[in-house]
Order: C-alpha cells, then structure tokens, then sequence
C-alpha cells in the first residue's frame, strides 16, 4: 500500500490544563489529491487537528496527545513543524496576521528566503504563483491595505510558492464577504484540479465549497460522519454546519440524491414546483402594526461622509426608522454600511446633510449622551471587554450610568441570554457564540431603545446563528427598533425584518421588504449581493409568479398549502 | 483630540505604495541621509537656515510623492505635540523666572526653534518610511554584517504598528458607544478609564502575537541561521549623487 497525505491514527489529545479531551479516538486517512472539507460545529476540535496536521500541537502547545499521525509520510508528534515545512502549506483565519511584511512581493518572497532557496528561484516562483492566481495587480501593493479578501489571497499564494504538496486551511472564509469566499474556493479547485494538490479544508460555511469536495467529514471531538458529501448531508443536522438551502430543502423533503448546487437542485424540483398553485402567503414578514402611528426614531438627511484622506464614504443617504422597526442594512464590503451606523450614536459626524436620533441632532450632542438612545454592537466582542467577570462586563454599561440596580438588571439579561450559569467566568474564557451574546447583554443593560449590531453574524456557527436570532425577534417583539448590517443573505433570508436597506458605494441603492429586495436582480446585481439560494431556484425555475419563498421552511409550506404533486 | 493625534502618528510612519524615484535609493544611502539630518539639526539654531533646509527636504518629500494628506495630519500632531512641550516649558518658567510677558515670548521663541527642529527631522524620516519598506532597511543592516533573526523583529514592528493603532481606535470607539466618556473627566477619573482601553487592547495583542508566532513557525522563520534575499541591493551612480549632494549643502549651510 502507497504512502498517503495523511494518516490519523487513534489520535485523543487534551489542552494543557484541560480534563476534557478536545479529540477523541480520531482517524483519518485522506490519499494525495483529494479536496477534504472537515466541517463541525465551534469547538468541536476543527483548529485543534489542524495544528496536530501541522506540527504546532503538542510541539508548540504542549498538552497530551496519544496516537500516531504521519503527513507525507513524516511522523509530526515527534519530529513537529520543522520536519513539513514546505511539504504543507497552512492558512489560518484571519489573514492580517499571518502576513509579516509590508508589501507583497516580499510577503511571497519570506518563506522561501528563510529557507535558503536561491533569488533568481525565489523570483521565477513569485512569477508563476503570481500568474497562477492572477494576482498581479496585488504585486506591488503595501499589505495593510488590503481587503479581507485580497489578504488571503496573498496567504494563499505565498504559501503554494513553495510547491507544497498538502494545503491545510483553517476557517478560511470566516473573515471574507460573500464573493471574496467564492473567489477563494474557486481558487482552491483550481489548484486541485491543475496542480494536484491536496486540499484539506477545516470550515462550517459548506454553501460554496461543497460542490468541490471529494469528500465531507464531520468532526465533533469524534469523527461523526465521513464520506461521500451528498451522503453525508443526508445524514447530519443542519444545526451543525451551514448547508446549501437547496440540500436542506432536499434532505428535508426526503429526496434521494441530494443537490449540492442550484443547478443541480433545478433538474430534482422542476416538476414538484412548476405544478404548484399560487396560493401562498408569507410567513415571514411580521405585520408592522400602523407604521404611520410610530414614532421616528432615527432621521437621516441628505447625510454626506467625507472621510480626512479624501474618500467619500457615504453619499447623499436618506433614511427613517421607525419606533419597533427591524431593520437590515445590506452591501458588499466597503459600501459604507459600518459608516453609517457609526452616524447613529455620533462616533462620526455628518459632513453635509443631519442625522437626528430620538430627536437630537448627532452634531449637537456628545457620544456618552447618544449612546443612552442607540447602542451599537460592534463586530469584535474582545475590543469592549476589560472586566474580571461576566456579570462586571455585563453590568458596567448601567453602572457608569448611575443606575441603582445595575447588577440586578446585569443578571436578568445574562439569564435570558443563557448565560446565568457564567456570572463569574472571565469573558475571556467564553466560546465565541456566549462572548458575542455578553456583548449584547452589555448593551441591553442600560436599555437603549435603538439597537444597532455590525455583522453580528461573523464567525458564528449555524447553531449559534439560530440562538441570536432568537435573541433579535424577541427584542424586536419587546418593541425596541433593530438594526443589522450583515452581509449574511442566508441569515436573513430566515429573518422577521421589516425593511431592507441595499448599500453600494456610499450610496443607498434599494428600500422594501425582504421579498422586494431579494426578487429584484438588477438590485442584488449591481450591488454585488447573490440572492439566497432558494430565491435563485425559483427564479431559475421561472415559477415566481405569484410564489415568493425567501427560505427552505416557507418553500416546504408553500409546497404543502399550493397542492404541489 | 486623541484620534486625530494617533491617526497623525500612524501616517507618518506607514509606507505609500505610491512609486517614485526615492522608492528605488539604496536603503543604506537613506540611512546616510537621515542620520546628516539629526546632525543637521543638532548643529543649526539659526531660524533662517532651518527653513531654508525644511523647504528644500518639504521638495524632496514632493518628489517622494509623499500623498498631501499624510503631510497634513502628521503637522497636525506634530502642532499638538509641540503645544504641549511649550506648555510644560511656560508652567516651569513661570515657577523659576515669574509670570513675565518676556517669559512667555522668550518661551514661544525657543519652542519655535525647537519646532523647527524637529520637522527638520520628521520631514526626512517621512520621507524614509514612506519610501522604504523595513525590510529593505533589514536587508541593509544584514549586509553590513547583523544578524536577520534579531533584526525582523522591527519588521514586524513597523508592519503591525499601523494595525495595533486601528485596532486601537476601534476599540476606543466601542468603549465610547457603551457610553465611556474619555473627554469629560478629571486626570484621575481618565487615567481610571484608561483601563477599559488597555485592556482590551493587551489581550488583542496577546493573541494576535499568538497567531503570528505560529504563522512564522511555519513559515521556516529561524529555520536555518543564513536567509537568501530575492533582490540584491546595490548603490548606483544616481543614490551616489544623492547623498554627496545632500552632503554638500548640509555643510555649505551648516558654514555660512
């Protein structure tokens, strides 16, 4: 039997410190060439075997680790990164930090500098990589300004100059908008399919790279599933890893042969949805009871961003949102979406034009005081905490404020947020999901009227998506006015908002519902927004008419009420 | 205030992208360069002659293609820093020579020419890191015999000095939006405050620093003692010009 790119042999392995073993009894055996995605919920070991692949565990780390691992044949639980380096490449989840230098062309020069290869080599690989991933309007850029997207592209790149023969990526789309991901995937295939080499992709987002994968496996501290992806997406929650809604819809439906893709799920639908009778009513869209009746809370006026370098970051956008109102602001990166939230609380003052919060006028009053009426969540839950505790953390917003009965209040939220059992816990020591529920709370506590949360969906896991929705439709229902910026269309497709804002260069593209707006191509086009997947479908199928399902659950309903045979 | 004082900070020493003729100069000649200009400014106290070479440096920064805007924020703190200085210079004249008009005019005069001074300095330095990246610095330091390893170090300074200030920013900026008031309060009562941004901050680091550590393990960072360079350096007959002229008026003016 040949040698393989890797082999997992019984491997269990505890933290230093820890008495729960993050893995437990895995193996995996993956041959050259293949494209493994090894998906699961947060926390079910995704990272951890990813640093076992690489060495960096139990070399670095340290910790316990029983079993035997062999990457291109080397044995890494002995002979650790030193032994692989350029055998494998690794790319991690945020690209910022894996880039070392200041322009490109050096960052794809470094690794191959320290391992002593010769320049005119070094130079000839730049040019190939470089023509390999067209990047070459990237070449001569200073890295710390480029995008999400355009970093990782760089960390790829400088990481396949080296020729290696195993690529291991960790949640590499966490950090990248909706079409730096595809971008990135589709890079990935390529590489595969043209230089053969194997892809090991540890990731929850499956909805752009399933289609590519040779093979799915689902780890939760055990191996759960592994094999073909269609079967096994048959097999597993959706709560576990985010499926393509076409596949959901199929496993749901109980279909054979489970679609991975729209275009695949257009021959398995065809005719269930084209004998459907339009006869369906929403579910999704909550009646907002006499619009008029409501108060503005939020007035923005010909609102203008001119930021000191130069660059017009908002353009003439005007907006009203009304007491109760949930509402999403949508655009690709950079349209300006995290700039205008900045308006909301006066963290950034108009240009031109005014913005009036509550009835003050943002110009007018400082941040501390705007702050009582609009609480925004920022992306980054580690950039507010500083407390010892979760329920200091939680508490300190009301604190400042004077209210008596801060901590009173302080354990009320965290209660409701299932995060009562935690009080005196260091925010540190939360997974993601409970630190972005204690950002929240430490909002909630003072009990704005207006609150604002900037991609609050960012590096969650499906699971975790679902409870902070629930979190978002009862403090909508509570009667506070909610505002997102995402760029999560899947997400917000299963949403009860009211409105969508469209963003697209500083600009305000579209307004209307969620059905509005995801129905309208040239909309979604020109700001650079795919539709959700079962929106593509219908549309695929021409069978809109009358018929306008946002996700699988209103499309399920809408086969069971329209008749469909 | 504060803001606007780290964003100064931050442009003067980030590098442009933008190409120019200096972009190309021999990073040690760069060196020579700025290394004249503090014995420049150490040596000059005439008024007349610092501006004469700020103006003649303000056009090699043109040349750099140095973008406008940089220029204006770094002047901008370069004013708040120096407003400062002359503060705590009047509070302790006034303490040892008495609260005199001629204190305050002889004060301003003196801050004025240490003002000059220093953008004397700041002027070729902008010039500097807005034209070479560390690592052509680094390269030039190994060639005269230094070792990479201890040296990228500063590389990784200047590479993630802009991305702590940002990340600082925004964690002010959060802090503010909880209702955080920096700007409103007494010494005491800020420096309490304070906490709610270092914190935060240091922890940001500490992981940060975690995933670079583990990026440069496998990178082959320290992998063999010798690196390779894929450029070589070399000072042409132009970066010789350069410097023997920058040379040549430094002391032409330095001796009138």
């Amino acid at each position: 039997m040949g040698k393989k790119a890797v082999e997992v042999s019984n491997v269990t392995y505890y933290y230093p410190r820890s008495r729960l073993p993050a893995l437990e009894d895995v193996s995996i055996n993956i041959d050259y060439g293949e494209f493994v995605v090894i998906a699961g919920a947060s926390g079910g070991g995704k990272s951890t075997l990813c640093r076992i692949l690489s060495g960096l565990i139990p070399h670095v780390y340290g910790g316990k680790l029983k079993g035997k691992v062999y990457v291109d044949g080397i044995d890494v639980v002995s002979n650790g990164v030193k032994s692989i380096i350029g055998k494998i490449g690794v790319v991690f989840q945020v690209p910022e930090n894996q880039i070392v230098n200041l322009v490109v062309e050096e960052e794809l020069a470094f690794m191959l500098e320290n391992l002593g290869v010769e320049p005119n080599v070094i130079r000839k690989r730049i040019e190939e990589v470089v023509k390999s991933l067209s990047i070459d309007n990237l070449i001569r850029r200073a890295t710390y300004t480029l995008s999400g997207g355009e970093s990782q592209k760089v960390v790829l790149a400088s990481t396949i100059a080296v020729k290696p023969k195993i690529l291991l990526l960790d949640e590499p789309l966490a950090h990248l908008d909706p079409s730096s991901a595809l971008e990135l995937v589709e890079l990935l295939a390529k590489l595969n399919r043209e230089e053969d080499i194997t892809i090991i992709v540890f990731e929850h987002r499956l909805v752009d790279l399933i289609k590519y994968a040779s093979r799915l496996i689902i780890l939760e501290r055990k191996v759960i599933a592994d094999g073909d992806p269609r079967k096994v997406l048959s097999k597993i929650p959706t709560t576990r890893v985010e499926v393509p809604a076409v596949s959901e819809l199929a496993t749901k439906l109980k279909i054979n042969g489970i679609p991975l893709t729209v275009e695949e799920a257009k021959q398995c639908f065809k005719q269930l949805l084209s004998s459907c009778k339009p006869s369906y009513k929403s579910t999704n869209t909550r009646s907002s009871s006499h619009p008029e009746k409501r108060r503005e809370v939020i007035v923005i006026d010909n609102l203008w961003h001119v930021y000191s370098s130069g660059k017009e970051a908002l353009k003439n956008v005007n907006l009203r949102v009304r007491e109760g109102d949930f509402i999403a602001i949508i655009g690709a990166n950079g349209a300006g979406k995290t700039t205008l939230i900045k308006h909301l609380n006066g963290l950034l003052k108009p240009t031109r034009g005014r913005v009036v919060v509550c009835g003050i006028d943002t110009r007018k009053a400082s941040v501390a005081e705007l702050s009582r009426h609009v609480g925004i969540v920022f992306q980054n839950p580690l950039h507010q905490f500083f407390a010892e505790t979760v329920l200091e953390e939680a508490a300190f917003a009301a604190k400042i404020r004077g209210i008596d009965d801060a901590y009173e209040k302080a354990t009320k939220i965290l209660k409701v947020l299932g995060l009562g059992h935690l009080l005196k816990r260091s925010p540190y020591e939360l997974s993601a999901g409970e630190q972005r529920r204690l950002a929240i709370a430490s909002i909630l506590v003072y009990e704005p009227p207006v609150i604002v949360l900037d991609e609050p969906t960012a590096g969650l896991d499906p699971g975790l998506k679902i409870d902070l929705l629930g979190i978002l439709t009862k403090l909508v229902r509570e009667g506070k006015t909610v505002i997102i910026t995402t760029h999560d269309i899947e997400f917000l497709a299963k949403a009860p908002v009211d409105r969508v804002v469209v963003m697209n260069e500083g600009r305000v593209l579209a307004e209307g519902s969620l059905r509005e707006i995801f129905y309208d191509t040239e909309v979604l086009k020109s700001s650079r927004i795919t539709p959700p997947q079962i929106v593509q479908l219908i549309k695929a199928l021409s069978v809109e008419n009358g018929v306008f399902p946002l996700n699988v659950d209103e499309l399920i309903h809408t086969i069971k009420y329209s008749r469909c045979q | 205030m504060f803001r606007g004082f780290l964003e100064g900070f931050e442009n003067i020493f980030a590098f442009s992208e933008r190409r120019s003729r200096f972009h190309g100069v021999d990073p040690r000649v760069k060196m020579m360069y700025i290394a004249a200009s503090i014995v420049i400014a150490f040596l000059i106290t005439d008024p007349l002659k610092l501006s004469v070479l700020i103006l003649f440096n303000i056009v090699l920064a043109v040349f750099s293609k140095i973008p406008l805007d940089r220029f204006a924020s770094a002047f901008k703190s370069l004013a708040i820093f120096t407003a400062i200085i002359y503060i705590i210079n009047f509070v302790l004249r006034i303490v040892f020579e008495g609260p005199t008009i001629a204190t305050m005019i002889n004060t301003a005069l003196f801050i004025a020419n240490v003002a000059l001074r220093m953008i004397l300095v700041a002027v070729p330095l902008m010039i500097f890191t807005n034209t070479t990246t560390p690592r052509e610095v680094l390269q030039g330091l190994v060639s005269l015999g230094f070792s990479y390893k201890y040296l990228y170090v500063i590389v990784l300074g200047m590479r993630f000095v802009p991305i702590v200030f940002r990340e600082v920013l925004n964690i002010y900026d959060a802090q503010r939006s909880r209702g955080v008031e920096f700007e409103r309060s007494g010494v005491i009562d800020r420096i309490k405050k304070l906490k709610t941004i270092v914190i935060p901050a240091f922890v940001c680091s500490m992981l940060r620093a975690r995933d670079l550590l583990e990026a440069l393990e496998l990178k082959g960072y320290g992998y063999r003692n010798y690196r390779t360079f894929y450029k070589s350096l070399g000072i042409s007959k132009l970066d010789l010009v350069f410097i023997v002229s920058i040379l040549a008026l430094y002391s032409t003016i330095a001796m009138v």
